[in-house]
């Protein structure tokens, strides 16, 4: 894959043209190795900076510390600490590090800068950390925070000194990023920047200023005056800025300001400043004065591609901008939000984000799962008024975001239209307004043969200039699909909505070039107190294997028995019945999760109750699902995987987890992510912290790889500021519940038929089963949701990596039933 | 090594009898270290916890061996606190330490009437006897000077007042660990009790003279202070210029900071050690190697030992380590930590032939310290008798007395652990002064260390996060040698005033492997949480933290241990009866029916045994 990146990228630039995605996605490849570079020279730095440090103190004692802090953890005590370090909220760290302190009186100004400016690695009650990365800062540049206000009001919130070493790498990292902006203007593109002299280096470049727009370039001495006439076309249509032409012919404009909002986090620190650091506060005006006009110069249309390439190439990298509102050409969607929608504070301030300086800013949106990641994402949809197309993972998603779309906006039905296997509406011509259009990732990447509506449809949209490309979901995506989808659509600005964005491999850092910075990330523990989630507990309820059932798990020579073995722990089918008579009788709402499809048709016929997974006809499952919405008479159902995302239900407030996907971080935060809906009875008033309203039951049997994998699983919740209460006790009373009240599975005797038929059967067959059923209904959805963690113990390292792409394509996989007989008799 | 330590010992005091003076803190100790070193070198490479727990099996058998030993000291070895120590003491001890020369005993008797031993009941039935002549009849003071409901507890006080030697034997008296039911029983029974009523309550002539000593006297320190007056005097007399000559030289009275600099270097430096932390003697603050007097010590009381592992030809050669004991040690408190020295320091006096006299003199000395004032010294004068010199001169050693020459003359100054180490005390047992030594006071000063500019070196304030991230506000290196005892060491990040930790499975197993106890851990992360966490209603440690750790801890024990007594039934009908009256006992272990066998608990085997002889006498003899 890489190879191939290689080549397309020291190609000729005429074949380049050809695949404009995948140079793109090339392009990125080198902007991450670029930051990966960076990081490298801050982690570099860290030597020369605390062999600086000891210089100043006693350097024996020093040197001796330092030497200890390579062979074990980091020792930065070395740094000085200012003398008022007390009301100062943070510690910066030579590495990049921060520590927050959440209890100081600055919490909530500091909070709201680092989120800004760098990555939130633990957000738990007391003390945060975050991370200086180059993709953070990029993000802060991305946003108008300019490198100087960062050093400074970093410098102010520290305690300590700030290592020079901290200094220099966010200089660095942001010297070049967002300089420059690639800005579309009244349909004609322009290179904007805030620096004159960045614009004249990247004119030294012979492709650039050849894409230059020819009557600029009268230039020589008379530019003043035959500029004015020249300048006249542009100046007709942006006559409102004031603009004029400076002395290199570039256009000069007041800047864009950017939301009041968004940079109070600078401001309001400048105020506390005023009285301890005078310097800092004229640095600051001064950074106001510089920074109000910009200068500009237009290129071709059909050379932008080149010069975006050239521009990375010059380590300049053009951020995008789309002027939505002076947008003539690409017609408006009539539709506004309805009056009853109304906009949560952090959706605003995600919005706020995206939209600061009035133009639309590519990038990527983090909420948690429940926290309204739809309707933001219909609400910038509304703000920009053009052409959307709105990527889903699956066809169930499709149709859920076509209802919000409905639901909280105007937009007539003939304006939004499907895009799916099933359905595949027409898209309206340009004339009769812009659409919406929602469809999925595979339907827009599909490479293999289309069915001859599909093709025209595809066609319709490569032929068209979209305002806004909208994804869901955007942490499944493998980046070699992206390369399909923007090769596809067009769009002038892309948004990326995600709630969890980890992946078990490491394939995030692209997507901070191939859609954008992350704009905003919500913190899960903030948005409960609020009110805004459901406060869940979540707790690991320790189940004993049984005897007979250790004996064999410790005897099964492959993973998928002792799998089996593990998951069909009697101890675990009685917590799990008791935990279910429990919860209905207080009138929960209850889902049994269970990943392997074996073991959930026995947990749903034990639990007598009906069950959701692949192979469910899409008619069941709708009404499988509407009696659980609807009705009482159903309270507990029984999911595979095919629900981990996506499946709206707002009613649920109980998650029993009976199985589950190895390690899967993800997999467990999306789960915790359905019951996370705030309930009806959920306090608004800042109370909810205390009274816990929903509750998320991890089952693990004692002494297995369980355990192990549990604990991986739960990082990332714990790190957002979870707790996870351990019970271990539940399990004994589970057992004599089940004696008393006749459950499915109560005594020995049970136990040892239950291992008899769990020793006898062939589990593949069910598992495959699924797997086939799956891709056939929706070839995306359960797939993307487990690309990139291992599935089967044979998987390959490409599988791991995601580099496995192949599976999107039709793939060997398709085989003709008669073939797949034929193959089935041989073995 | 140890005939070394001897002599030494012997030296402070003066005595001829060297082998007597030379005791052990006490012989299961003793014992202990020898098998465990023993054990160590016949397996050679053997672990240490294992060597370590068979040599604590062996250890409680040698403890019922010897039985030479006194069990009053036994008693006294384990007092948690100073004033139980004084409690522990026969009454006449206590009377005889009241008697001693002023300023000894009339300290000890207001500290002891201020101390928790007594009951509020007491305190003041003592003072008023103080103040009406020492003389009243029983019955007049339960009846008339105490309301109905309250005569019970002033039944219990008199009992207490007497055990603590302040009245004349009135026979209620009940040493430590009898029950108070009889007081019941007497105050019922109506014949006895107007025996008892009766009688007259005398306070004993020493505490009364005591105590009217103590009232009597103006001054709060009990030694007359060295004023800055005399020294000035000294300085204008030219006391100064003498010094040139080749005599000792005088100096100023040490700054309230130097001592505290001198209590930590010199307390710091046995801790340094102990933990082994390499920083010891580096450090440039002062903190150095401990005397070697200091490092015998250690190892005599059990908080070090040669390293079992070391497997060189010359064991003398072998580095010393940290004992479970002294992982342990290192969890405490500082005031706790200074009483068990000073506790072994008073053990190992007890079988020198004059041991009541300087116990006695150790304990007023002591007590006498904590009622003096931290930066207050004294002229090395006011200590009359010679054993109490050479105490001084000890106490020094650990940290508890600053001695340096003032004005000419030689002087000491108490430092803060010394005048903590009673006045802590005073209050609650020592498991509470954890609680409420950090409550007020102590949080203030810790808000107040932690604001510091310069972050000072004592301080300690930990929070633990729900990521079982420790968050350690700390600058000593000490304190993060301890945290490193249980926090995972390969992930630290050190910044000027705090440390990172985080707490795994491995590292607290480790912790485990040495000795350190679940919750003697969280007990040290109670006790030095941050200041912040006590406003409000945050918990110290997070709940699932705790329940983490203690299944971390269960987990080790998942096979459990039982000792019993196996017994081989005739037939089946003993069996049944013999089992029947084990279960209903709770002693039943395990029994099998198809031999015949019955498996008991060990403590209740005797209760077992003695059924069956009877069951049998009664069912094979008719």
């Amino acid at each position: 894959m890489t190879n191939e990146a290689d080549d397309d990228y020291y190609g000729t630039a005429s074949t380049n043209q050809q695949h404009e995605g995948g140079d793109e996605y090339t392009s990125a490849k080198k902007l991450v190795q670029r930051a990966a570079d960076r990081e490298a020279l801050l982690k570099n730095l860290k030597p020369s900076a605390s062999s600086l440090s000891a210089d100043r103190s006693s350097s024996d004692v020093t040197n001796s510390l330092s030497t200890t802090s390579t062979q074990l953890g980091a020792d930065f005590s070395s740094l000085k600490l200012k003398p008022d370090h007390i009301s100062r909220p943070c510690w910066t760290c030579p590495d990049g590090t921060i520590y927050l302190e959440a209890f100081h009186e600055f919490y909530t100004k500091a909070y709201d800068f680092l989120v800004a400016i760098s990555e939130p690695v633990a957000r738990p009650e007391y003390v945060h950390e975050y991370k200086l990365t180059p993709y953070s800062l990029y993000a802060a540049v991305a946003t108008n925070i300019d490198t100087e206000s960062i050093v400074r009001v970093l410098n102010r919130f520290s305690k300590n000194e700030m290592p020079v070493g901290v200094a220099q790498f966010i200089r660095e990292c942001t010297k070049r990023y967002g300089k420059a902006k690639l800005v579309l203007k009244h349909n004609k593109f322009y290179v904007e920047s805030d620096y004159p002299a960045v614009l004249r280096e990247l004119l030294r470049d012979d492709l650039i200023s050849q894409a230059r727009v020819a009557e600029e370039t009268s230039g020589g001495d008379g530019a003043a005056a035959g500029g004015d006439g020249a300048a006249g076309v542009n100046n007709a249509a942006a006559s409102g800025n004031g603009s004029n032409k400076n002395a290199d012919g570039f256009v000069v404009n007041t800047k864009a300001e950017e939301m009041e909002e968004n940079l109070r986090i600078l401001r309001e620190m400048d105020g506390d400043s005023d009285d301890d650091d005078d310097d800092d506060g004229e640095g600051g005006a001064q950074k106001q004065a510089v920074a109000k006009t910009t200068v500009s110069f237009q290129i071709k249309g059909d050379s932008v591609e080149v010069v975006k390439r050239r521009a990375i190439d010059l380590d300049y990298p053009l951020m995008e901008e789309y002027d939505f509102r002076n947008d003539k050409m690409n017609p408006d969607v009539p539709m506004d939000l309805k009056p009853h929608t109304k906009i949560r504070r952090y959706q605003e301030r995600s919005l706020s984000k995206m939209f600061g300086n009035g133009r639309a800013r590519s990038g990527i949106i983090v909420l948690p799962c429940g926290a309204g990641k739809t309707l933001t994402g219909v609400t910038a949809a509304q703000t920009i008024k053009k052409s959307v197309v709105c990527l889903c993972t699956n066809a169930v998603s499709v149709l859920q975001w076509k209802y919000q779309f409905k639901l909280w906006t105007n937009i007539p039905d003939e304006n939004i239209c499907v895009f799916t296997s099933d359905k595949k509406d027409d898209i309206p011509p340009q004339s009769a307004g812009g659409c919406v259009l929602i469809t999925t990732y595979t339907m827009i990447s599909f490479g293999g043969q289309r069915s001859d509506k599909s093709a025209e449809v595809m066609n319709q949209i490569k032929g068209r200039e979209w305002g806004l490309l909208l994804m869901d979901e955007v942490h499944v995506v493998p980046a070699k699909m992206f390369r399909r989808v923007i090769g596809s659509v067009k769009a002038h600005c892309r948004l990326g909505l995600t709630a969890t964005l980890v992946r078990e491999d490491d394939l995030i850092s692209d997507l901070n070039f191939l859609i954008g910075p992350k704009l905003y990330e919500a913190n899960w523990m903030d948005l409960t107190t609020q009110g805004y989630l459901a406060n869940v507990q979540c707790v690991e309820v320790w189940t004993p294997m049984t005897a007979p059932f250790m004996r064999e798990y410790l005897m099964a020579d492959n993973a998928r028995l002792k799998q089996l073995l593990y998951v069909m722990n009697p101890a675990k089918l009685r917590a799990t019945e008791f935990l279910m008579r429990f919860h209905e009788e207080r009138g929960d709402k209850i889902i049994v999760f269970s990943d392997l499809v074996y073991s959930l048709k026995l947990y749903a016929a034990m639990l007598k109750r009906p069950m959701i997974y692949g192979e469910t006809s899409e008619r069941e499952r709708q009404a499988i699902l509407g009696t659980f919405r609807t009705s009482d008479a159903l309270r507990t159902i029984c999911i595979s995987k095919v629900g981990d995302t996506s499946i709206d239900l707002p009613e649920a407030n109980v998650i029993i987890q009976v199985s589950s996907h190895f390690g899967s971080r993800r997999q467990e935060a999306q789960r915790l992510g359905r019951i996370l809906r705030p309930k009806s009875y959920t306090q608004t008033d800042g109370s909810n912290r205390s009274s816990f309203n929903a509750f998320f039951y991890t089952l693990v049997s004692t002494d297995t790889q369980e355990m192990f994998y549990s604990t991986k699983r739960q990082q990332y919740l714990i790190d957002q500021g979870y707790t996870f209460k351990i019970v271990t006790t539940l399990s004994e009373k589970a057992d004599l519940e089940a004696l008393q009240n006749d459950y499915a599975y109560k005594n020995a005797e049970d136990d040892r038929q239950l291992l008899r038929i769990v020793l006898t059967s062939d589990i593949e067959k069910d598992q495959r089963a699924e797997d086939t059923a799956i891709r056939k209904s929706n070839p995306d959805g359960a797939k993307l949701a487990d690309l990139g963690v291992k599935r089967t113990a044979g998987s390959t390292l490409a599988q791991l990596s995601g580099g496995s792409g192949a599976r999107y394509s039709s793939g060997p996989r398709k085989i003709h039933p008669m073939f797949a007989k034929r193959r089935k008799a041989r073995m | 090594m140890h005939q070394n330590w001897e002599q030494k010992i012997s030296s402070y005091f003066s005595c001829s009898q060297v082998q007597n003076v030379l005791v052990m803190p006490a012989p299961s100790k003793r014992k202990r270290a020898g098998d465990a070193s023993s054990t160590a070198s016949k397996v050679g490479r053997s672990s240490a916890d294992s060597s370590a727990s068979s040599a604590a099996n062996t250890a409680t058998q040698a403890a019922s061996e010897l039985t030479k030993i006194d069990p009053q000291e036994e008693l006294l070895s384990t007092s948690k606190s100073l004033f139980e120590y004084l409690e522990r003491l026969p009454p006449g001890t206590l009377r005889s330490i009241y008697n001693l020369p002023p300023p000894g005993g009339a300290t000890v008797a207001a500290a002891v009437l201020r101390s928790s031993s007594l009951t509020d009941i007491a305190r003041q039935c003592a003072l008023r006897l103080v103040a009406c002549g020492g003389k009243f009849k029983v019955g007049s003071i339960v009846e008339k000077w105490i309301q109905r409901h309250g005569q019970r507890d002033a039944l219990l006080a008199l009992r207490r007042l007497e055990s603590m030697g302040i009245l004349e034997p009135l026979g209620l008296a009940n040493r430590p660990g009898q029950g108070n039911d009889d007081i019941d029983d007497e105050a019922n029974d109506s014949e006895k009790r107007a025996k008892l009523m009766a009688k007259i309550a005398c306070l004993t002539p020493e505490f009364k003279g005591a105590m009217k000593l103590h009232l009597s006297t103006m001054s709060s320190s009990p030694w007359p202070t060295i004023a800055r007056e005399q020294i000035e005097e000294f300085k204008k007399s030219g006391g100064g210029a003498k010094s040139d000559g080749g005599e000792k030289e005088s100096r100023d009275p040490p700054a309230p900071y130097e001592l505290e600099l001198y209590t930590q270097s010199s307390w710091d430096s046995v801790l340094h050690f102990l933990v082994g932390s390499d920083e010891a003697g580096k450090d440039k603050g002062g903190v150095e190697e401990p005397p070697e007097v200091m490092i015998q010590f250690l190892t005599r009381i059990g908080l070090m030992q040669e390293d079992p592992d070391y497997n060189g030809a010359d064991r003398s050669r072998a580095p010393l380590v940290i004992t479970s004991k002294g992982y342990e040690f290192m969890l405490r408190d500082t005031n706790a930590q200074v009483w068990q020295f000073v506790l072994q320091y008073l053990n190992s006096l007890a079988h020198h032939n004059m041991k009541d006299a300087i116990r006695m003199e150790a304990l007023s000395f002591l007590i006498c310290l904590g009622s003096c004032r931290v930066g207050e010294g004294y002229f090395n004068s006011v200590l009359q008798s010679k054993s109490a010199r050479i105490l001084m001169k000890d106490l020094a050693r650990f940290g508890l007395l600053f001695v340096c020459r003032v004005a000419g003359k030689k002087a000491f100054y108490p430092t803060r652990v010394a005048v903590n180490l009673v006045a802590s005390n005073e209050k609650e047992g020592s498991r509470q002064t954890d609680a409420i030594g950090q409550s007020v006071a102590a949080t203030r000063s810790l808000e107040e260390s932690l604001s510091a500019p310069v972050p000072s070196r004592s301080h300690l304030a930990v929070v633990v996060q729900t990521n079982f991230q420790v968050v350690a506000y700390t600058t000593s290196k000490l304190h993060i040698s301890t945290l490193a005892l249980f926090c995972d060491v390969e992930s630290y990040r050190r910044l000027p005033n705090v440390i990172f930790f985080h707490i795994t499975r491995d590292s607290i197993r480790s912790a485990f492997r040495l000795g350190v106890k679940a919750d003697q851990i969280l007990r040290f992360l109670h006790v030095h949480a941050h200041p912040m966490l006590r406003n409000g209603d945050h918990q110290l440690v997070p709940s699932n933290v705790t329940d983490q750790i203690l299944l971390w801890d269960r987990e080790r024990r998942r096979v459990v241990m039982d000792e019993v007594w196996a017994h081989q039934c005739r037939d089946s009908s003993e069996f049944a009866a013999v089992g029947q009256y084990a279960s209903d006992l709770d002693a039943l272990a395990w029994g099998n029916a198809h031999t015949n066998k019955l498996y008991v608990h060990f403590g209740k085997s005797e209760m077992v045994y003695a059924y069956i002889r009877k069951w049998r006498t009664k069912h094979y003899n008719s």
